[in-house]
Order: C-alpha cells, then structure tokens, then sequence
C-alpha cells in the first residue's frame, strides 16, 4: 500500500466532500477507531493550565489542531492503537509501538513534531535511532515513519 | 405567537451552525462556463472571493445528464462555482441546475440568524439571478425543487459524553435493544424521511459523529432538511414552498430533539 495515497486522503472521499451542499467545515467520523483517536486529543483540551501540578500551560490549540491533522489523515486502521499524553509545557505526546518499532511524536506548541524512531530493543539496534524536528506545516512528513512502522 | 412575533419554536442558543436555501431546476442547456464570471461580475462587489467546486449531483439530475445534448465545447464540464463576501459568512453556490445560498456562524459567540433574517437575503439574490438569467437569454429556470436545510452541530459535553447518551439528545433514537447482548454503541449514524403533509415534500433527517477542526472539537451533527416540489416557477410558489420546508424543519428539529436539549439551548416561551 502506498501511504502517501492515504496520506492525501483517497480520492472517493475527496470527491464526496466536493459533493456537500455544507460550507462550514467538518471531519464525518465513520470509523469508532478514528473517533476514540480523536476523542483522545480533544480529552487534552479539558486540561486546566497546571494540570501536572508543575506549572505547565494549557495544552496550545496549535498543538491540538497538529495532532488532530495526524490523526484525520494516518492510515489508522494498519496502525494499533497509539497513546496520547499530554506534554508538559502544552505539547502533546502520540506514541505508537508496532512490533519491534516504537515512534514517539511531541507535537509542540507552535505545531513543530519532534519524533524519535526506535527500530528495536537490541544493543545494537541503538545505532539506527533517528530523531529529528519537523517544522510547523510538514505534519505531512509523519506519513514517511507511519509507513515505517507499518512495515514492522 | 410565542415570542417576538414568531409562531415556530425558537431557542437562545440553538445549535444550528449553517443554514442553506437552495432552489433546483431543470439544468440550462445554454449555460457554459464563461456564465458564472458574467454572473460574478454583477455581484463581486458584495462576494470578492470565488472557488470552483465539482457540481453536486441527483438522483433526478445525474450529472452526466447536466450536458446539453450537444456540448458548447470540449470544456463544458459540470462545475458548481462558489462566491463568498467579504468576512466568509455568506455564500452563493451556482451550477447549470442549483442556486443555493448558505449564511454560517464564524464564532461561536455570534447569534443564530433566523430564517426571516435570511430569507430576504436570498430573495433579493435569487432575482439577481434570474435576471442575470433573462438578460442572457439562458431561458427562465424550471424550479422542480426548493431546500432548506438546518445544519446543527450539539457539542460533546453539551448534554451528551458518549452515543450511549444519544435517547436523552435525539428521541428518535431509543438506543434499546430485545437483548442484553450488546455494548453500548461506540458510533451511531443514521438517517431518516418523513412525508410532508404539504406541497409534494419530505423531511430528512441526517445524524453524523463529526469532528469540528475549528476548535478541535467533537460534535453531533444532526442536519434537518425540507424538500418542497412547487406546482410553478413563479416566486410566490417558490417562496411558499421554502417557507413551508423551513416550518417543517424547525418543527422536525423540535420534535426529535428532547426537552432535556431544549433547556440547554433555552426555548423560548
């Protein structure tokens, strides 16, 4: 399967949303795994400033609306379940371990991910971790290490 | 009269998002796409911005039936344009058998509009549009269809956690089951018709789980739409058309809605 063809969102659902009458937007949740995945980012914005007890901000809408990107546009059901956390500092944290593989996301306040890619829990699988910074607006780059895990 | 000289129900804070009237007609076998630039140009003043949309189809008029039997050119393809004013709360869509005009709320601070707000809104730019029309000799617009649709958006926390809360939003939905042998559902859909007991019509009934980029957060959406066939074209018959779908659409919502959610959105006396 190519990812980046679900990335971009499958060009029969493309070809529906054109169809509504609606102006407004709106993501029509068909999936209950799209909609737990979502409503584990949205529980976020029910955190009041200090939630960790240590002065941490809100979680930051730039944050939200990031995570919520990934979540719409990840090809949720080749993937398990992630685990959402909130950050401190107001970041949120998505977590998914496929086999061997584990990737960790911190999408931060100014819509920036920071990802760190384990590919196993060997000595000498340490060498190949890679973790690196995308910069606000290339959430699409997420795609290339789903794929990654995917693979596993 | 209940308040404020309005016979339907009414809310405070009700939670419509968008409303739409729309007006179908049989598709205009002279309309081409140099038209809707012409039709632009006549209101570009109140509508800046413009965005080209595939056309939406019907059952009744299936797109592929929208070309005329002899194409205007290899480019004559069935395209809806849109046309937006200057904050972005108003719309007007156009195709070769659609006029629909949508008002929605940017903020959630912003009131409702009623329906006596918009109609004449819709009015004054549906008879710019058939003049448009008359003026291009595109023939008169056969209208086999009047719309209104409520599009209502009922936040999560708003009365309702999880689907399982669903009986106490829509009564429709008794949510029971001759066993005990399912869970409670974790997503339900669905969508319903109803007869109206007027002009040719029908209510529909359509509840989504939805997600709400804007603030990121999940809602219920529950659109209620009247469909109304007028006898003629002429105004008067569509204008009575739309304002009976718009009676039935308000009554629907109110009837399938509990009274737990009227209190939350503040009915009015």
């Amino acid at each position: 399967m190519s990812l980046a063809a679900v990335w971009a969102g499958s060009p029969v659902m493309l070809r529906e949303r054109e169809r509504r009458q609606q102006w407004s937007r709106v993501n029509i949740l068909e999936k209950p795994r799209m909609l737990e995945c979502l409503r584990m980012v949205a529980d976020l914005t029910r955190l009041d400033a200090n939630w960790d007890g240590h002065g941490s901000a809100k979680i930051q809408s730039a944050a939200l609306s990031t995570a919520v990107g990934i979540m719409l546009q990840a090809p949720l059901e080749y993937l398990p379940m992630p685990h959402v956390c909130p950050v401190s500092g107001g970041s949120v944290g998505l977590h998914w371990r496929a086999g061997e593989r584990e990737l960790e996301l911190t999408v931060l306040g100014n819509g920036a991910i920071e990802y760190l890619a384990v590919p196993g829990q060997r000595l000498e699988d340490e060498a190949s971790i890679e973790e690196g910074t995308l910069s606000p607006g290339c959430a699409g780059d997420v795609g290339r290490w789903l794929q990654w895990l995917i693979e596993a | 009269m209940t308040s404020g000289g309005r016979t339907l129900p009414d809310f405070d804070t009700p939670p419509a998002v968008e409303t739409l009237l729309a007006v179908r007609f049989a598709p205009l076998k002279k309309w081409q796409v140099s038209h809707f630039g012409l039709f632009w140009n006549r209101i570009r003043d109140e509508y800046p911005r413009s965005e080209v949309h595939s056309a939406i189809s019907s059952v009744e008029t299936p797109v592929m039936f929208c070309f005329p039997e002899e194409p205007h050119s290899e480019f004559d393809v069935p395209i809806r344009c849109w046309f937006m004013n200057r904050n972005e709360a108003t719309l007007i869509q156009i195709q070769r058998d659609r006029f629909i005009h949508n008002w929605r709320k940017r903020e959630a601070a912003q009131s409702y509009l009623h329906y006596d707000e918009l109609r004449p809104d819709f009015q004054r730019n549906w008879a710019r549009f058939r003049e448009f029309l008359s003026v291009e000799r595109l023939g008169d617009a056969k209208v086999v269809e009047c719309e209104v649709t409520y599009i209502n958006q009922i936040e999560r926390g708003q009365g309702w956690e999880s689907f399982a809360d669903l009986p106490s939003v829509v009564t429709s939905w008794r949510g029971s089951e001759s066993t005990e042998f399912l869970p409670d559902p974790s997503l339900v859909s669905f969508n319903s018709v109803y007869p109206m007991d007027a002009r040719d019509g029908t209510l529909r009934v359509g509840l989504q789980p939805a997600f709400r980029p804007a603030d990121n957060k999940e809602v219920i959406q529950l659109t209620v739409t009247g469909l109304c066939r007028p006898a003629e074209s002429t105004d008067e018959e569509i204008f009575m058309c739309l304002d009976a779908a718009r009676s039935w659409v308000v009554q629907g919502f109110t009837g399938i809605t509990s009274s737990k959610m009227h209190q939350i959105w503040r009915q009015k006396p």
